[in-house]
Formats: structure tokens, C-alpha cells, sequence
């Protein structure tokens, strides 16, 4: 039976001046990689940011594996359960280990194994040779890389990316997914990436979700497909 | 020149008076800048770093603290600490602790804004980094006076400055005993009242180059910090 990653409820998000994020009802299933589609301005950060935990909703719940999200210091536990990717991601001083550090020292891993996981996740994007590179002088792509990395190297269970291949070549995009689809088989993580490049959807993820104006107007499979599913009978 | 010269003959004379004024004006300046900071810069990271009901109401009003005249400080606390004041009975009138408290007061608006200043802009894109990566709210604020470190420097380097070169409240509070809460500024402003301008040229030449020295070593540090 298909158990939940996430599960939205009535949220409802002030978006600037442009629009509400209003989102009745979503079910993201365990496991699974599921793309947020929209054009830009649909809402698709928002609503990754929010089910990240980063972002409060005005009204509505969140769970995270059967979990409500909470504010502040009582929500930690779950939001150290899973990482978020920003499109342009922030590095901090110092070098690119220390960076690719930082998570897992937020998380009580230090010393030898810390440096062992960071310096693994680093080979995975291809950044190996410049683990004591200034963070500060790498290119965007480059930052994008490390970040990823940062990412990485973190035992969660979910990833939420944000257009994780728009400053990336495609040789590296190549790599980026063939690392996903690793993290999916051999860990089980839930894998949620907001992009606008159907292709890259099309080729990873086993949900899609398509936003625009901040608005659900289609999700892939259908809820009365996934139902069905759960319930052992075939879709229709 | 004279006065260099003297100035000069005053410090490798070991001129007991120069001397006191001197260690007077950097104990003093010293520990206001250090509590100033310990208090001063988280108030100013909680400020710069949150949205709250109230924050340009309070902004503007610490703004308004930064041109509050040193002797309107000296005055308020020289009410308080007098005899016949609230907290008379502490007998803190007249002591360099009392200086070193009048100071702070004066410093902790600038350390405030200053800091809030520095974070503010860093606050959003910093903490959206480390709550993503499970970080927890000490950490966080931490490692956004990490990111923020130059300005943050600049606003301690502000608060020194302002604490050394002061010399209305050092002045109400200390009393200007000689030997005693005698700074280098009320000491200036005394021999200038005597008509000794040649001396109290002389001090100002000695803060000048105190307070450039402890700059330039501040500075070294933000340079330093600025490479890392």
C-alpha cells in the first residue's frame, strides 16, 4: 500500500501581490520522485518551500510522514528529515568541505566520518579536487555543484529541489539524475523537483503536479488513479 | 611641533598623570565596548533578523539614541546614582565603574543599529540556508554574525570609538579625579580650562594615536576576515 511523503491540506499562502497559493487537497507518495510544473511565477517555490517548512502557511496542515509540520524549534526534528535546494543556492565563507560540512554538523556528525560522507558527495557531482576551494570564488554552476553536494551527503528522507539543473551543463545533468535515481533505489528518499523542463519530469519522476497561478491543475497519477491503486484495483 | 615634542617627553618620562589618564580612558573604553558588545550584537542580530510588530517603530527610536548628547546620558545617570538618587546607595558615584556603565548606555544604541544593519540584508538568504540544512536557531544566528562579520567588526571599531573620544559623561559621572576616573578627553578639556593648551594638545596627539592604533588592528582583522 502507498504510503504518504507528504499530504497538503487546505494551504492557502499570501504570494505577493500577484496571487494566493491555494492547494485543497495533495498527497506526494513515498519514495517517489514527483516534479512541480508551472511557468515561472506559478507558485512552484512557494509551495516547495512551504512543504519544506521553511515557509508558513497562512492556513492549512502539512504532514510529513503522517507527522504534522510544525514552526520553529518543535518542527526541527522533521525538517532535519529532509533538505531543500534553492535555484540559487547560498554557499557560507570558508572552504567547499566546510560548506558540505555544515548539515551534518547540524545534525551531531563530525570528524572523520563527517569529512568521509562530505568528500564522497563531492566526487558525486564531480567536485572532489576543489574541497578546499574558497566557496566564495566558484562559479554559479560551480555553487550550484557544492550545494548539491551539501545536500547530498545528508541521510534524509526527502529532497526537495528547486530547478536543480539551471546553471548545471548537461553533461552534469546526465550525472545529476543517474545520482537520483541512485538515491531513490538505494535509500528509498522521496525526491520532489520544481522545474519548468517537462523533459527532465518526464524522464525522472513517477508524479507530476502542475501549478499555474498558484493553483493545482492537474496531478499525475489522478487522486482516484492513486486511490484505485491503493485499493488493489486497476485504474481505469 | 612643541606640542608633539612634549606629548612625546610625557610618555617616555612615565609622567604618572598622562599615564593614569591613558589606562583610565582604555579600561574604561574597553570593558564599555566589551559589554556593549556582549549585550549590543545579539540585540542587533534578533533585530535585524526578524520581522516583528513594532520594528520600524523601534528602528527609528534607536536611531533617535544615536544623537542623544553623551552629557544628557550623564546627566540621567548622575540623577540615579547620586546620594540622594534611586540607586544612591550603591556608591558607584565618581568610579570608573560608573564611567564604564554611562559608556555602554551611550555605545549599546550604536552597537544595536549598527549590527541590525549589517545582518538585515544577509538575514533572509542565510537563515533559508541553514534551516534548510537542519540547523537550529543558535546555530543559525551564529552563522549569520559569521556572514555579517565585517559589519559586524565595523559596528564594535563604531562603539569603541565613540566610548574613547567621549568626555561629557566621563566627565559628570567619573568627576575627573586626578589619578583616579581622569581620562585622557576630561583631562584635554581641563588643561584646555587652565589655558595649558600645549598639554592638552599633547593628550589629544597620545588618544589620536591610541585611537589609531587599536583601528589599524581592527582593520587588520577585517582584512583578514575578508581573505578567509
Amino acid at each position: 500500500m502507498t504510503k504518504p511523503a507528504f499530504q497538503v491540506e487546505g494551504v492557502r499562502k499570501r504570494h505577493g501581490d500577484d496571487f494566493d497559493l491555494s492547494i485543497d487537497e495533495l498527497f506526494i507518495e513515498r519514495g517517489t520522485v514527483c516534479s512541480i510544473l508551472g511557468d515561472n511565477g506559478a507558485g512552484k517555490t512557494t509551495l516547495l518551500k512551504i512543504l519544506a517548512g521553511l515557509t508558513l502557511p497562512d492556513q492549512g496542515e502539512i504532514r510529513f510522514h503522517g507527522r504534522p509540520m510544525l514552526p520553529g524549534g518543535a518542527g526541527l526534528s522533521t525538517r532535519r528529515r529532509m533538505v531543500f535546494l534553492s535555484q540559487r543556492p547560498r554557499l557560507l565563507r570558508g572552504t567547499v568541505l566546510r560548506n558540505v560540512l555544515f548539515g551534518l554538523s547540524a545534525r551531531g556528525i563530525c570528524g572523520t566520518a563527517a569529512i568521509k560522507l562530505a568528500e564522497e558527495a563531492l566526487d558525486d557531482v564531480g567536485m572532489a579536487s576543489y574541497s578546499n576551494r574558497k566557496a566564495n570564488a566558484l562559479s554559479g554552476g560551480e555553487a550550484q555543484r557544492v550545494a548539491l553536494a551539501r545536500a547530498l551527503c545528508l541521510d534524509v528522507d526527502a529532497l526537495l529541489l528547486d530547478e536543480p539543473t539551471s546553471h548545471v551543463d548537461e553533461d552534469f545533468t546526465q550525472g545529476f539524475e543517474a545520482c537520483l535515481k541512485k538515491l531513490q533505489d538505494d535509500r528509498g528518499t522521496t525526491i520532489l523537483i520544481a522545474t519548468h523542463d517537462s523533459d527532465l519530469a518526464d524522464r525522472l519522476a513517477q508524479q507530476k503536479v502542475y501549478l499555474a497561478r498558484g493553483r493545482l491543475i492537474q496531478v499525475l497519477p489522478t487522486p482516484e488513479e492513486r486511490r484505485a491503486r491503493m485499493a488493489g484495483e486497476p485504474s481505469a | 611641533m612643541s606640542s608633539f615634542a612634549e606629548a612625546w617627553n610625557l610618555l617616555i618620562s612615565g609622567d604618572a598623570d598622562t599615564w593614569s589618564a591613558i589606562f583610565t580612558s582604555l579600561h574604561v573604553s574597553l570593558l564599555a565596548t566589551g559589554i556593549g558588545a556582549l549585550i549590543g550584537v545579539p540585540i542587533g542580530l534578533l533585530i535585524g533578523a526578524r520581522s516583528f510588530k513594532g520594528k520600524s517603530v523601534l528602528t527609528v527610536f534607536l536611531h533617535t539614541l544615536l544623537s542623544v548628547p553623551t552629557v544628557v546620558v550623564g546627566l540621567l545617570l548622575y540623577l540615579m546614582f547620586t546620594r540622594s538618587g534611586l540607586l544612591g546607595g550603591l556608591d558607584l558615584l565618581f568610579t570608573p565603574a560608573l564611567m564604564v556603565i554611562g559608556e555602554t548606555i551611550l555605545i549599546l544604541p550604536m552597537m544595536i543599529v549598527f549590527t541590525a544593519s549589517a545582518v538585515s540584508p544577509l538575514a533572509a538568504e542565510v537563515l533559508e540556508t541553514t534551516a534548510s540544512l537542519g540547523a537550529g536557531r543558535l546555530r543559525s544566528g551564529w552563522t549569520l554574525l559569521d556572514e555579517a562579520r565585517l559589519g559586524v567588526l565595523a559596528a564594535i571599531v563604531a562603539g569603541f570609538g565613540r566610548a574613547i573620544s567621549e568626555v561629557g559623561a566621563a566627565f559628570m559621572l567619573g568627576g575627573n579625579i586626578r589619578g583616579h576616573t581622569r581620562t585622557m578627553t576630561t583631562s584635554i578639556a581641563l588643561e584646555t580650562s587652565k589655558g595649558e593648551f600645549g598639554l592638552g594638545l599633547a593628550l589629544a596627539f597620545i588618544l589620536m594615536l591610541i585611537a589609531f592604533s587599536i583601528n589599524l588592528v581592527f582593520y587588520s582583522l577585517q582584512q583578514q576576515s575578508r581573505t578567509i
